[in-house]
């Protein structure tokens, strides 16, 4: 069987251009990363304020509290 | 008044922070790869524009085998020595990756339908990638349900080291069996010359770009899960003195 492999397009605009398929691929991935970045960043954040927040508890809980 | 210092220095020192670099970093490449993706690239012959999304879909796939490798090994490391670190670079790179295989399979999904006229299809490539997910999946659930978080961390390691197996399956599948899916066109499988020089140029920068945007997310959740670790380690110390 003969392999078809990837080619430059010489003659423009005979494949279809399916945007709407290009538009969802990238805008899925795009706002999938983005998201799932904001949502890590947002919990480590708040992780942290907790530590100092227990921290700040446990010095005043510690011999002079 | 006291200034806590942690605080200070969270506030002042956020450059100091190599995760902020990355994603820095990674978010200038991320704008030169769309640039390059959809002005420099040029149209695929067979497939027309819809072709551009490989240049996201095999990066991807890719950093999701990356993922898993640092999971394999991190496990290994984690049941040889027991250090907690490995435990974490291992739990963060397994969420990290998922992300990337499940966007590697929905991009693929996209891709699939203008050029082979179905969303899915049962060909080799596509379920033992679908088989992938699962075992990531599963890794991530067997941690959540574990009776405590040590025994959770075990049952972890044990599940990231043997449900590595798949991904070199999923990398020679197209060869080992009949596939719907393209060869390979990154790795020992790669024939030379099966991209146009541009095109591999461009994917290689792709590459690039997701492997900065993959490092920071890792870096990132590996710098959570030790905040809660020390969180429920003076929730604990807490509790005990209380009692």
């Amino acid at each position: 069987m003969e392999k078809v492999g990837l080619s430059v397009l010489l003659q423009a605009g005979l494949p279809p251009a399916n945007v709407p398929f290009i538009v969802a691929a990238f805008v899925v991935t795009g706002v999938a990363l983005l998201t799932y970045g904001l949502y890590v960043f947002r919990r480590r954040r708040e992780a942290e304020r907790e530590v100092l927040r227990l921290e700040d508890d446990g010095r005043q809980d510690g011999p002079g509290g | 008044m006291t200034a806590n210092p942690g605080r200070q220095e969270s506030r002042t020192g956020w450059w100091r922070s190599p995760a902020n670099w990355l994603l820095g970093i990674g978010a200038v490449l991320m704008a030169c790869d769309l640039y390059l993706i959809f002005a420099v690239a040029p149209t695929e012959a067979v497939m027309g524009d819809v072709q551009r999304i490989f240049y996201v879909h095999v990066p991807l796939a890719i950093m999701s085998f990356l993922a898993f490798a640092i999971v394999f090994v991190a496990s290994i490391v984690f049941l040889a020595r027991r250090g907690e670190k490995w435990d974490r670079v291992a739990h963060a790179s397994a969420e990290v990756g998922l992300v990337f295989v499940s966007l590697a399979l929905i991009t693929g999904i996209i891709w699939a339908r203008p050029v082979w006229g179905v969303w899915w299809t049962w060909d080799p490539r596509l379920t033992t990638t679908l088989i992938l997910w699962l075992i990531y999946a599963a890794y991530l659930m067997i941690r959540s349900y574990a009776p405590n978080r040590s025994r959770g961390a075990v049952y972890g390691a044990v599940v990231g080291i043997v449900g590595f197996v798949d991904v070199p399956i999923v990398y020679f599948s197209v060869n080992w069996w009949r596939s719907l899916h393209p060869e390979a066109v990154v790795g020992p499988l790669a024939e030379t010359g099966s991209l146009e020089p541009i095109m591999t140029n461009i994917l290689m920068f792709s590459f690039l770009a997701f492997l900065v945007l993959f490092l920071y997310l890792v870096v990132e959740r590996t710098a959570l899960r030790k905040a809660e670790d020390r969180a429920n380690a003076l929730r604990y110390t807490r509790l005990s003195s209380e009692t």
